[in-house]
This record gives C-alpha cells, structure tokens and sequence, in this order.
C-alpha cells in the first residue's frame, strides 16, 4: 500500500490513476498549486478548488483510489495582490470541505514581499483552523528559501510536527529533520529528486520523519514515483519498515491529524462503481461498459516500468 | 516621450515591413496603427490580432546592418527571434505609447488573454515600451512563467532587465534561466549586474546540482568570479583539472576576476589561458552558451 502525499491529479489523465491503483497506490493528496496558466479573477480560483474538493476527488474515487487535498494561495500567484486578497476572503470556507487535510502548498517561489505576506497569512489560518501546513521549497535558492520558511514557521509558533516542508534535497534534509518538521521528497524527473538519490537518503536518514510523493503535474512526471522508488529501494537493501515509513504511514501520520484522513478510509477496499455519477456526469465516455468490483488494497501488482 | 517613441521606432518598424510584405497590406497595417488611438480596448485587442495575421508569422530574418540599426537606435534591443507579426503588432501598439500609466493598463490587458505567440511578441517589444508600474507588473508576471520563449522574450537581447530590475529581480531571472535551461549569455548587462548575493546563492546552487550529480552551467562562475574569496576558490578545483579544455578557460577566467590573492597561485597551473586572457584572445564571450 502507498500514499502519494503530493500529486495533481487535476493535470493528468485516467490512465495514470489506473496505474497508480495497479501500484498499489491506496490514498493521494492533491495540493492546491498553481497550474501553468496564471489566474487573474478570483472566480477562477473558486471553481478550482470546488473542483479538487468535488469532481477531482469522484474522478479518484472511480478507480479505488482515496483523494485527499491541500487548500492555499500558492507562492506564484501570491505576487498578484488584488487576486490574493479575493483568494484570502475564500479560503476558509474550501479548507473545511471534506477530505483537506492541510493548508498547502504555501510558501516561497521568488521570495517577495507579497509572497512572505501570504505566506504568513496562511500560517495564521492554518493555526486557527488547527490544520497541518504542506510548505512547498523555492526551487530557485532554495537553501535560503526552506531555512526561511522553517524560521517564519517557527515565527508564527506552528508546531514542526504540524508542517510537512517538501521539494527537499540533499542540501536541505538535515536542516528540516533537525528542526522537527517532516522532511518530504518529490521524485520528480531532472528538476528535483532522482530515486536512485533518494535511496541514498533513505539508506542515511532512514524512514522517520520522510515522506515520498510524486509532485506529478503538467510537467514530464512520474505518477508512479512512489511505488518506484519503494522498489528500487526494496531492491537496494533498505529496510520494509523505512520503506513503508517513507511511502506511506508517515503522510498518515502527518496529515491523519486534520482529522480527515484515516486508514479506515481504505483499509476495507474502496468500492469501484463506475455507476456512480458526480451531478449527474460519468467519467465514462463513449459508451464504454463500467467496472464495477471491490479493490482490495495492496493485492494490485507492483508494477515498474 | 510617448510620440518620442514612435517617432523614434516607428519608421524603422514601417520600414523593416515595407521591405517584407506588398504595399497592400503595408498600407493596412499603416492604416490600422494611425486610428488604433480612437479605438476602445475591444478594438484595439482585435486590432492587434488582424495586424498580425496579415502580416504573416514568418521570421523577420533582420540582416546584420538591420540588425545593427537597431542597436543604434536602442544599445542592447536585438530583434534577431522577431517575427513579421511581432513588427506589425508592435507598430500597431506603439501609438498608443503616448501616455505611459494608460499604456501600462492597455499593455497588462492585452497580456491577460494573449495567446502563446502574441505574448512572446508583446514582451519582446518591451525595449520600444514606456515603463509604468502596470507594465512593470506584468513584466514580473512573464518572469513567473513556465514557459521558456516567454521566459527568453523578456530576459534575453534586450536592455529593460539590466535598465529596470531591482536586484532582487534581477537574481531571480538569472537563477529562473538556469531553472528552466535557458542560458545566461543572451541577458544584456550580465557581467555588469554582478553582484555578492547573486554570487552567493549560485554557490549554494553549485551545492545542489553537484549534490545531485547534475552539471552545472559555465556562465554561473562569471557571475560568481568576482566575488570568489576564500572557501569559494576551492569550487572552482574540479574545473582546475578538467581534461575539457574550455572547462579550464573557465577556471582561468574565475581565478583572473576574483579578488582573494590567493587564486594567483591556482592560475600558476593555468599559464597557456592565462596568457591568453592577458592578450584578451580569451573572455567570458569565448565561451559557449
């Protein structure tokens, strides 16, 4: 059994979520992210996240997999002010929908201002709704940028046990692990974590604390990069326990306490019914037959291309 | 300012068409630029999409003296990626460019809904643009783009970066060319917009891809070179000892600008580019992007 603790669904197709099931991927988290695209009204961020809160989650649950998601202003478009203030007013009401189970991602993209005034803003909501924060790593100066997110944390007096910093690397694991955050890791080709690194990381830092997830998107990504790397590193001589840490109990354990996800939540199989409409839309097009079976999870074949 | 622009630009735009398309469909194109001051915004967006659809897509294909007309008119604009349809919506917008604030709005408008290849022509006229603080927006909204052209339209052959960014934007479109495989040559004022932070982040971004095992872009150690002291001289080791020989121009360049004496004796190694630097046969430009 997996959990992808960081995966946008809403940017990739059936046919990575058949896979993902196939792997083994139980339960995924999708946090609210910016999606290529600048959005410049407010009435798009609604109907975004009405839409990873409803139809992306249907969408999940329609091949056996659990949806969870993350709710926030995110860095890039934090930088366009007169958005962000319309976001601020909403974001309230989307982060105690069903199945959010932290505010996230939030944080730093080119360190401005605006960003560090969002960013804060969001902690705050974060404390007073007692959710758990995912905070996304610049990608560009990123030592600085994860210290710094780490610091206005602390600044804001949110527990680290509550804070899931991701993107890390190398050069930032030892700091956040010190610190008493969850070390998260994207395995994400070129631009962020190889596996054949992160086995390396595994094997030095063991599974305490590290969360895997895949950060797949628009980009040329791998919906598959947890079970992957849970080979790769099976196949390396890292210990079932680190493993089964890293790819799955400890987003569990970080993100269980928003209290809106529990392994109850899948441990019995998800019910398949492709039947079932989301007001009143089916995925299924072109008259295709549905599926309708009981996925008991963990029985799927690891499969790794 | 405005009119001085159009002034300025505007006959060299009218030319480089008159010399590529019929008289035509020059003459709409002049026709269509010369009543876009009377037009509402409505207007003017469909304007600009007929302008460029008559004019075609096609490469301007600027020949050398073109080219260097251009950089006469504007020291450090070099429109060698224009289209026939960037010049066309260029000229279309430029008579608008009057009032700075107003344009600015008209510009962060048009942006708003561009398709692909609009926008990279939009933000490739900025050169010919006044600044205002709209205008200045969207030029850090293209920075946030994912999309390398839209990327390279704003950062690369134009001198609004090095004329207008703070440092703080500056540092981050040159860490955002490294982020996205673009590359560094093509930013106007690169060596003169060196700076100690820039220098010190790249140090740290020398840290990650090594870290990763990933290489790491030659032009990052110009930006680092004149701030190299002390610990930093000794990241230049690997390249010291490459048995690639431009690898070992670039650690002759970064031990020649840094200011720690200490990279004396490390280019004692070096000799052959060392003296090569000295007869100026070997620069930072020697090297390929």
């Amino acid at each position: 059994m997996f959990i992808d603790a960081h995966a946008h669904m809403i940017s990739r197709t059936t046919d990575d979520y058949q896979a993902m099931a196939a792997a083994g991927v139980v339960a995924l988290i999708e946090p609210s992210f910016w999606i290529g695209q600048p959005r410049t009204y407010v009435g798009t961020y609604v109907d975004y996240l009405s839409h990873i809160v409803g139809f992306e989650r249907f969408r999940a649950s329609q091949f056996g997999i659990r949806h969870y998601c993350t709710i926030g202003l995110n860095s890039k478009e934090a930088n366009n002010e007169e958005l962000a203030e319309g976001v601020m007013e909403i974001l309230p009401q989307f982060a105690l929908k069903e199945g959010v189970v932290a505010i996230g991602e939030i944080g730093y993209d080119e360190q401005t201002p605006l960003e560090d005034k969002y960013f804060r803003a969001q902690l705050e909501l974060a404390k007073e709704l007692d959710l758990p924060v995912m905070i996304h790593t610049p990608h560009r100066d990123k030592k600085k940028g994860t210290l710094r997110s780490m610091d206005v944390c602390r600044e804001h007096g949110v527990d680290p046990n509550k804070v899931v910093v991701d993107h890390n690397n190398e050069e930032t694991v030892e700091d956040v692990l010190d610190r008493g955050f969850w070390a998260a890791f994207s395995i994400y080709p070129s631009t962020k974590m190889g596996n054949v690194r992160m086995v390396e990381l595994l094997k030095r830092y063991g599974g305490d604390r590290v969360i895997l997830d895949s950060a797949t998107d628009w980009g040329i990504s791998d919906p598959l990069a947890v079970p992957k790397t849970a080979e790769l590193a099976r196949q390396s001589g890292v210990s079932e326990e680190a493993i089964r840490k890293a790819t799955y109990a400890n987003a569990l354990t970080a993100y269980g306490q928003s209290g809106q996800m529990s392994e109850a939540d899948w441990i019995d199989g998800l019910r398949v019914d492709q039947t079932q409409l989301h007001e009143g839309n089916s995925i299924l097009r072109g008259g295709r037959d549905p599926v309708v079976e009981n996925v008991k999870a963990g029985t799927a074949g690891l499969i790794i291309e | 300012m405005a009119n001085l622009l159009k002034e300025t630009f505007g006959p060299l735009l009218a030319h480089w068409l008159q010399t590529r398309l019929d008289a035509e469909t020059t003459g709409w194109i002049e026709k269509t630029a010369a009543d876009v001051p009377l037009m509402n915004s409505a207007q003017v967006e469909r304007a600009v999409a007929l302008v460029g659809r008559k004019a075609g897509k096609a490469d301007l294909a600027l020949t050398g003296a073109e080219l260097g007309e251009a950089q006469r008119l504007r020291p450090g604009w070099v429109p060698r990626f224009w289209t026939i349809a960037d010049v066309a919506r260029t000229s279309t917008l430029l008579p608008l460019a009057d009032d700075a604030v107003s344009f600015g709005t008209t510009f962060r408008r048009l942006c708003q809904a561009a398709d692909l290849a609009t926008l990279i022509g939009f933000y490739r006229a900025l050169p010919l643009f006044p600044i205002s603080d709209d205008l200045d927006w969207q030029i850090g909204e293209g920075l946030r783009t994912s999309i390398r052209e839209i990327f390279e339209a704003i950062a690369h052959d134009s001198p609004v970066p090095a004329e207008t960014f703070s440092e703080h934007r500056w540092n981050h479109m040159v860490l955002k060319a490294l982020f996205i495989d673009s590359s560094l040559p093509p930013i106007v004022g690169l060596d003169k917009r060196r700076n100690d932070d820039l220098a010190a982040t790249l140090v740290d971004y020398v840290h990650e891809r090594r870290a990763a095992r990933r290489g790491v872009d030659l032009h990052v150690w110009r930006c680092i070179a004149p701030f190299a002291r002390g610990e930093v001289l000794g990241e230049i080791n690997p390249l010291l000892v490459s048995p690639d020989p431009i690898e070992r121009s670039v650690a002759a360049l970064f031990l020649a600008e840094s200011p720690d004496p200490a990279s004396r004796s490390m280019l004692a190694g070096l000799a052959t580019e060392h003296a090569a630097i000295a007869s100026r046969a070997l620069s930072w430009s020697s090297i390929p992007a």
